[in-house]
């Protein structure tokens, strides 16, 4: 079969121009000597079945960044028949020079000169014919985002082109290019008059954001709550009949293990489709880039820059995609950082512990100043987390971000976009999900002395209880944190079968066993300890670092303990 | 005045000033080639962010955003 690899620089609509050839039916595909995820799609390309390999986009082949190692190694461990060029042709002048290293890897070299549509608005003229000649390589103009002139990719080169192995004159191949003496993108310049403003933009800024907010979570968490609904009428109505014969441990194991474990990962499904479809608009509409720019100089400060806060404030509902989103920053210390951040980040599942919590516990007014304390708290948290671990001073890491003119994304690109952030985490995280789900399920069930009816779980509830009891949290709730270790989602839950109460006198049962400074402490604790395991599978993935997801949870666990600590006796001091 | 090499931070907004000197180092000025900006290219600061924000800069038809402290250490200019 023959392989064509496709390579670009960023902001080029190169994986516009891939989805527009593989719809939704690429696939991740393993290659000698990468260990990151390429998508690549067997398809016909002029009568021959072809693999074409979707490379991530970059801007040299200097190995500076983690996506220029990639296509480094990809090339050195891998051999193809053809590369595709795709560049944006209103910034031809600049990706022209790159084509040159590109040539000097040493495979015929077909240009995709991509955005035509905006060449002829702009009024650029560029002398394809001439260029073809100068630089060997045949040429195609399309405009990938409106299907236009794909088609010709099947065309076979009937100039007889030669391409030099040294590469071309670069300067013989700028005079073909014809730029008016002012770029006028009258559109893109109005909406930066507001949107960039030094004081409107960062309103607009949480405006849009909590827009965007509005959207994913107002339309996930019905969905969610659905599929929760869905999942326990399964289950009462047909797993639970079905197993009613099979050993008492085996029923548990399938439902509380294997039943919960699936019911986990598909929860997640909705919320991360919705993330990817409002945040690939966000991105393709060019906001994302200039939310970076508005919000940047708050960022500075702690060692984040401004992609990331939008990443970090989006992890408020859920972690999980604001992990995944991260990939738009290609500075590696600077994504890390962001990633250590984000775990922080109170999302809506912690939020429903804290209300429920809160609730019992205090009057609404009382409540709601609590919440609004954990939210305090958990910023505060994120900025320790990032001011500890950013590089010093010294080491500051130049930043430069693209700022693409305004487009109307089509909505076919952020489908396809969505899907495979979907497939993706299902094929990677629900395999860690269920490891992990299955692990507790073992710990709470297993008796290591069957006599006593203690489970590991307790017993090592019991163990730590030196650890625990200085910030208030008892053995009982040291387990129910072990549940919360898999979603904060089930801890509810999880303290009711511990306290052996149903839903209405769970309330009861925990206030009777514990007071309103032990609560606040387990909430603090549980705010910080850890999210869910989800987030540590999507941490795994996204890092391919099992130290640095290490790192991030055991950092978590022991910032929680320290703080739950201070506050549990600082608050005893008055109460 | 005319051929006086300025730190581009200090390039006012609107105006246009020629790069004359790249004191990155190696990795980054190949990154700011890559975008455009090499020696003797026209750059314009389209505006500042307030605060010593960063600069939102245009080289021909790429714009970019670059840290006050970054633009510090590219010289260029006046036209």
């Amino acid at each position: 079969m023959k392989k064509i690899a496709l390579l670009g620089m960023p902001n080029t609509g190169k994986s516009t121009f891939f989805n527009a050839i593989s719809g939704a039916s690429a696939k991740v595909a393993n290659w000698a000597g990468v260990t990151v995820d390429i998508y690549s799609v067997k398809t016909i390309i002029a009568g021959k079945l072809t693999e074409l390999i979707d490379l991530p986009g970059i801007y040299d082949l200097c190995g500076a960044t983690d996506d220029e190692k990639i296509v480094e190694d990809f090339f050195k461990n891998n051999r193809v028949d053809e590369i595709y060029y795709i560049l944006n042709s209103t910034q031809i002048d600049r990706q022209l020079p790159f084509l040159n290293d590109i040539i000097k890897l040493g495979y015929p070299v077909k240009i995709i000169a991509n955005m035509m549509d905006e060449t002829s608005k702009l009024g650029i003229k560029i002398n394809f014919k001439n260029l073809e000649k100068i630089t060997g390589c045949q040429i195609i103009p399309i405009s990938a985002k409106y299907k236009k002139n794909i088609e010709a990719i099947h065309q076979e080169n009937i100039n007889k082109l030669k391409q030099n192995k040294c590469g071309f004159d670069i300067k013989k191949a700028l005079k073909q290019l014809h730029y008016p003496k002012i770029i006028n993108n009258q559109i893109s310049q109005k909406l930066d008059k507001v949107l960039l403003n030094t004081h409107l933009g960062i309103p607009i800024f949480f405006l849009l954001l909590f827009l965007s907010f509005q959207i994913i979570y107002g339309i996930a968490e019905p969905i969610q709550d659905f599929i929760a609904r869905s999942f326990e009428i399964i289950n009462v109505n047909f797993l639970a009949p079905l197993l009613i014969n099979t050993p008492n441990a085996i029923q548990s194991f399938l439902i509380n293990g294997i039943f919960l474990g699936l019911s986990t990962v598909v929860s997640f499904v909705p919320v991360i489709i919705i993330f990817f479809i409002v945040m690939a608009f966000i991105e393709d509409s060019g906001y994302l880039s200039r939310a970076a720019f508005v919000m940047d100089k708050f960022m500075e400060k702690i060692g984040l820059d401004g992609r990331g806060l939008v990443m970090i404030l989006m992890g408020y509902g859920c972690n999980v995609p604001a992990l995944i989103g991260t990939k738009i920053m290609r500075e590696k210390n600077n994504r890390l950082l962001t990633m250590l951040a984000i775990p922080f980040s109170l999302c809506s599942a912690r939020l429903q512990v804290f209300i429920f919590i809160t609730a019992i516990f205090f009057n609404s007014n009382m409540a709601g100043l609590i919440l609004f304390l954990m939210y305090l708290l958990s910023f505060i948290v994120i900025i320790i987390t990032a001011l500890l671990f950013r590089k010093s001073d010294r080491d500051h890491e130049p930043i430069v971000i693209e700022i693409p003119p305004y487009r109307i994304p089509t909505f076919n690109n952020v489908l396809i976009r969505a899907s495979n952030e979907i497939k993706h985490f299902i094929s990677r995280a629900s395999k860690f999900i269920m490891i992990g789900v299955i692990a507790v399920w073992s710990l709470t069930n297993i008796y290591i002395n069957p006599y006593s009816h203690v489970s590991m779980a307790q017993e090592i509830g019991n163990f730590l209880h030196p650890i625990f009891s200085p910030i208030g949290i008892d053995p009982q709730l040291v387990v129910a944190l072990i549940f919360g270790f898999i979603a904060k989602e089930i801890l509810i839950g999880a303290l009711a079968v511990i306290y052996g109460a149903n839903d209405v006198n769970l309330s009861f049962a925990i206030k009777n066993s514990i007071n309103e400074l032990q609560a606040i402490s387990f909430m603090v604790f549980t705010l910080i300890y850890t999210p869910c395991l989800s987030t540590i599978a999507t941490l795994k993935k996204e890092t391919q670092s099992l130290m640095f997801t290490l790192k991030s949870l055991s950092w978590s666990i022991c910032l929680a303990w320290l703080i739950s600590f201070v506050i549990f006796n600082f608050l005893k001091l008055f109460f | 005045m005319k051929d006086k090499l300025i730190p581009l931070s200090e390039l006012s907004e609107n105006k246009k000033a020629v790069v004359k000197k790249l004191n990155h180092d190696q990795q980054f000025n190949n990154r700011l080639n890559s975008l455009g900006m090499s020696i003797n290219k026209t750059v314009t600061i389209i505006r500042k962010m307030g605060l010593n924000g960063p600069l939102h800069i245009q080289i021909n038809t790429t714009e970019f955003m670059l840290r006050k402290i970054d633009a510090e250490k590219i010289e260029v200019i006046v036209e």
